[in-house]
């Protein structure tokens, strides 16, 4: 059936990145086919039961923006919600949500589902045909050909993957999943180059076999608050509480006498692991003035009989785990459903990707999520996004977009991939913007608007919503412009750090919405001044970022340039002079070299 | 704008007579031109002298007999081939010797192209390029100690000490914002607080021991001035020793400034003769006095010239004087019954009565203020440099001010930001931003 009814788009994995393509693409009124090894486990957690954090949950709103599906997901399946970084600056605050691992899977899921322009597959994507360096079809392990104009990779770690407990190390994708290999193989033979990256994941606790009386009850926010605008107010929901347990000196000798059973000490991974995320060997080895480390214990579901082990993910021996984490009181007789393992697996290096997250190379062929190199559910889910949007208009045959760093985590996210090696997993940190007090959670339905109605990704339930939203916005600055303190004009007055909005403007009754509008309008005021001094530094770079490099722009015949320079400037082939200056290794000099040229020879003004 | 794939030459040497002149060549086929100016198939040796006859390209004629230094890149001073050419003195074998350079593809350099190029090359950062435009300029011995300073990288040392201490401040204040409190070690506010503190004390330091170009030997300024008529410009003349300021017995004569620059001890020193200070309507008169008060404000030295009562100039005038030496001088002793006494000197500018215990007052005086500048300083800044210092200490101020106020980090690290940018600008600036071709256009030919 699939073959007489010809579609236009596939996508090889069903995580969060699969998932948001689909949805995306879909959206757009556009086919896609979603081929994953087992439908049940389309948007499934396959670590942490958490949705957010620290810089995660800006990207979280993002893709709420466009209308993507992870904030909502959360909403709809968080066992705790709590604010993080509340004592710093309201740009870095985060929401994360503690969600039930069977919930979320089963609420994406049936979205899915519905979806009329999304047909699901069961099977594996083997390998990848092209025409005149374009996509024309994709090869299933069950023999077929799937003839397709577009093809977006988001495998995960599934490419190569190699789990490693202890000495022990097998080839799978997730604990009891098995791996895929034909891509990998597929890719070189299109001459993309591939690396090796690694991530790990703790062990998961038998709940029955810890003793609760010693550790201490971490609880969600008194009054919770929820991931996406699309989300019904007021948001109640039953919350769960986290528990905390430190680690102690005896934990860390035994870490220690081990660390050579740790396939990451062996040398036997060769991929490079996340500096962020460190695995507990690690962070024992690297901190070993600390004499304690925090371990979270997080359930996984509603009442779940396993619980999550945050911060100790690890490659050593089962035996050594569990003996490490005896020495800790409230685990003395603790077991395991699962011990931690490291996988290693193959990623894509991205400055083959332009922007759009579209290759170099081949047309019509994208890569979203950890093949890129990063790390987490939230970035591969705005690399989904993006990576829907564009193979949408690809087959359209318009042209593509791309997301300024400037105006977006998102933006942020994608240029970084696209112009600097990956040297660990990429995980999104607020430090990575240069303009953080603009990208903040709070404004990103102004933010992203007008991406959002130029690749209509909207459902109309949710443009409502959010037209609603920008309406009650613009009541409030007009109640602003209006109101005076004495004789100071509020909209000044707001900008004492002590003064408070709701003191002089209250929130229309019944409208929840209202009082999420007016901390908005607040924290645009307060931040200002202090955003268009943020402005007109960035102008500069601005103006690069407008400088676009010819197609034929030769870097082997600017004078000057050194081979070094030319060598990275070769591989990433950056689009604007801006990306260029990003581009690590490459030096202010360079860039002017570049100008130079692009004025003599293209009269190019930089 | 420099262009960069070709090979430049220059004189580097002042043209005119003299014992000998310097040729410079450099750029990528230095060897190429080597061999083709000596007639020889030997590749010059690195970092080696070399004596060879030199020939005119087209009827392969002696020019000269020369010293040629070859320089291998990138230990160069332009980082590329650089090859020194000591010719023997007049412009006439320098005039044959560059054109058969020419005729070997080399082109005439620009101003400052040399440096440029060993900017552009990683050989020099801002700062130290422009403590060479300094020593070029330099007139004295004094000035180019400080400038070698500069150019030898003390101040960029200085400089880049501060911005690194800058940079791991941000680092950790970054590393507290991207991670939960649990897992790292939180500094405190005022720890904060105290660290920008001591780097804006920092700044400030360097500032004061730079010689800033207007404290250089130079630079210093005396001021004349009195009450119409007392005799100012009878001293200018004196002191400068020509007839530069118009002298006649109507009062206001000198309405615009005249000044002239002379050496006093050790220094040049700048005398500036003004305008009478007195009530006056002349609308020109008193820009003219308008203007003597902008003079004793740059002056670092002041001489209060009076007919018999300095003393009363200097009292009626008081507050103008903080901070200035000030030299009180009552004229016409010949005419005026007066003496020198409590530090007040008693001349006469007609009969040079006093004159020479006044000169030497004046240059001890000079010496002094010169001297203890120089004390105090390590390298030599240009405007340029201080003001941009000085934007970093504001800087760093109202970061550390937005910190106290909201004790909002992220809207401290967006003023930081700023403040890196500066020092950026300061030691290596982006290279297409103009202020860099403005610094290397202000160089001669052959730097």
């Amino acid at each position: 059936m699939l073959e007489n009814n010809k579609k236009k788009i596939v996508i090889a994995g069903g995580g969060h990145a699969g998932v948001e393509a689909a949805l995306a693409i879909a959206r757009t009124k556009q086919k896609c086919v979603l081929v994953t090894m087992d439908s049940g486990a389309i948007g499934r957690l396959s670590c942490n039961p958490a949705i957010g954090g620290l810089g995660k949950s800006h990207l979280v709103k993002e893709v709420d923006a466009l209308g993507g599906i992870m904030g909502a997901a959360a909403d709809q399946s968080s066992l705790q919600m709590k604010t993080l970084n509340k004592t710093k600056g309201r740009a870095v605050w985060a929401l994360r949500a503690q969600v039930d691992k069977k919930k979320y899977p089963a609420f994406v899921s049936k979205i899915i589902k519905k979806e009329k322009y999304i047909s699901i597959l069961e099977g594996e994507v083997l390998s990848f045909n092209t025409k005149n360096e374009k996509i024309v079809s994709v090869n299933l392990k069950e023999g077929s050909t799937l003839s397709c104009s577009s093809l977006i990779i988001t495998s995960g770690t599934f490419l190569n993957g190699l789990i490693h407990i202890g000495e022990r190390s097998f080839s799978a994708g997730r604990m009891g999943e098995a791996p895929s290999r034909g891509l990998s193989e597929s890719l070189l033979n299109h001459d993309i180059k591939l690396g090796r990256l690694k991530t790990g994941t703790p062990p998961r606790l038998v709940r029955d076999s810890i003793n609760w009386s010693v550790a201490v009850e971490a609880p969600g926010d008194e009054i919770p608050s929820c991931f996406s605008l699309y989300t019904s107010r007021p948001y109640k929901i039953k919350q769960e509480s986290c528990f905390l347990v430190n680690t102690n000196q005896n934990t860390h000798n035994i870490i220690n006498n081990n660390i050579e059973s740790s396939p990451m000490f062996s040398g036997k991974i060769s991929g490079v692991g996340p500096r962020y995320c460190p695995s507990i060997e690690d962070k024992v080895f690297r901190f070993s003035e600390r004499s304690s480390h925090p371990l979270f214990l997080e359930p996984e579901w509603k009442n779940s009989h396993q619980i999550y082990l945050n911060g100790f993910s690890t490659s050593l021996s089962e035996k050594v785990q569990l003996k490490a984490l005896r020495q800790i009181e409230a685990f003395k007789s603790v077991e395991f459903v699962r011990p931690g393992y490291a996988i290693e697996y193959d990623y894509c290096p991205p400055y083959q990707l332009s922007p759009s997250l579209m290759s170099k190379k081949i047309s019509g062929l994208f890569c979203a999520g950890q093949i890129n190199g990063t790390s987490g559910y939230e970035e591969a889910a705005a690399q989904g996004v993006v990576a829907g949007i564009n193979a949408s208009l690809y087959i359209q045959k318009k042209d593509l977009v791309s997301f300024d760093r400037q105006n977006s985590y998102i933006g942020v996210l994608i240029d970084d991939l696209t112009t600097s090696p990956i040297e660990e997993p990429y995980r999104m940190f607020t430090s990575r913007a240069e303009n953080r007090l603009y990208l903040r959670a709070d404004n990103v339905y102004e933010r992203l608007y007008n991406s959002a109605l130029g690749a209509d990704v909207l459902l109309s339930s949710q443009l409502r919503i959010q037209k609603k939203f920008h309406k009650a916005l613009s009541d409030i600055y007009n109640k602003i412009k209006k109101t005076r303190v004495g004789n100071t004009p509020l909209e000044k007055f707001l900008k004492r750090p002590e003064v408070k909005i709701l003191d002089h403007i209250g929130p229309n009754k019944g409208s929840l919405i209202d009082a999420e509008a007016l901390f908005s309008a607040e924290t645009s005021i307060k931040y200002s001044g202090y955003i268009k001094n943020e402005k007109e530094r960035l102008l500069k770079t601005r103006r690069l970022e407008l400088v676009r490099i010819p197609k034929e722009f030769d870097y082997k015949k600017i004078p000057g340039l050194s081979n070094e320079s030319k060598e990275l400037l070769i591989t990433v082939l950056p689009e604007t002079v801006g990306q260029a200056s990003r581009i690590a290794g490459i030096r202010p000099t360079d860039i002017a070299l570049i100008g130079i040229y692009l004025n003599n020879k293209f009269h190019v003004k930089p | 704008m420099y262009v960069f794939n070709d090979d430049i030459v220059a004189l580097a040497t002042l043209p005119g007579k003299s014992a000998l002149n310097v040729i410079r060549v450099s750029g990528k086929n230095v060897i190429k031109i080597y061999r083709a100016i000596t007639l020889s198939s030997k590749k010059p040796r690195a970092n080696f002298a070399h004596v060879s006859c030199i020939y005119n390209q087209s009827d392969k004629k002696q020019i000269d007999y020369s010293l040629l230094t070859y320089f291998k890149a990138p230990k160069s001073y332009t980082g590329e081939d650089v090859l020194e050419i000591s010719t023997h003195g007049g412009n006439i074998i320098v005039k044959q010797v560059i054109e058969s350079l020419i005729s070997k593809g080399a082109r005439q350099a620009l101003p400052g192209e040399f440096t440029y190029r060993a900017y552009i090359n990683g050989k020099i950062d801002l700062l130290q390029a422009e403590g060479i435009a300094a020593i070029v300029e330099a007139n004295n011995n004094i000035d180019s100690y400080y400038h070698l300073n500069t150019i030898n990288g003390t101040l960029t040392k200085e400089v880049q000490k501060n911005k690194d201490s800058l940079m791991s401040l941000m680092t950790v204040a970054e590393h507290e914002l991207d991670f939960l409190d649990s897992e790292i070690e939180k500094k405190e506010l005022q720890e904060y607080n105290k660290s920008l503190n001591k780097l804006y004390l920092h700044t400030k330091k360097i500032i004061k021991k730079s010689l800033s170009s207007e404290q250089q030997s130079g630079n210093l300024q005396v001021a004349i001035i009195g009450r119409p008529n007392a005799g100012k410009s009878s001293l200018f003349n004196l002191l400068t020793g020509h007839q530069k300021s118009i002298i006649t017995n109507i009062k206001g004569t000198t309405r615009d400034p005249v000044e002239s620059n002379i050496d006093i001890g050790n220094h040049e020193v700048k005398i500036i003769d003004t305008a009478g200070l007195r009530t006056t309507k002349d609308v020109v008169e008193i820009k003219g006095i308008e203007k003597t008060f902008a003079h004793i404000e740059e002056a670092q030295i002041i001489i209060i010239i009076d007919e018999k009562n300095a003393s009363q100039t200097y009292l009626a005038n008081k507050n103008k004087f903080k901070q200035k030496s000030v030299i009180l001088v009552n004229n016409k002793n010949d005419i005026n019954n007066h003496k020198q006494k409590n530090g007040v000197f008693s001349i006469s500018c007609k009969k040079k009565n006093g004159f020479n215990s006044l000169l030497t007052h004046l240059s001890t005086l000079c010496n002094q203020k010169v001297d203890r500048v120089y004390k105090e300083s390590s390298f030599s800044i240009n405007v340029r440099q201080k003001s941009l210092l000085q934007k970093i200490c504001r800087g760093i101020n109202k970061a550390n001010k937005g910190l106290e106020t909201t004790g909002d980090l992220t809207i401290c690290l967006s003023s930081l930001y700023g403040v890196l940018d500066l020092y950026n600008e300061l030691i290596r600036p982006d290279a297409k931003n103009k202020i860099i071709n403005e610094i290397f256009k202000g160089f001669c030919v052959g730097k």
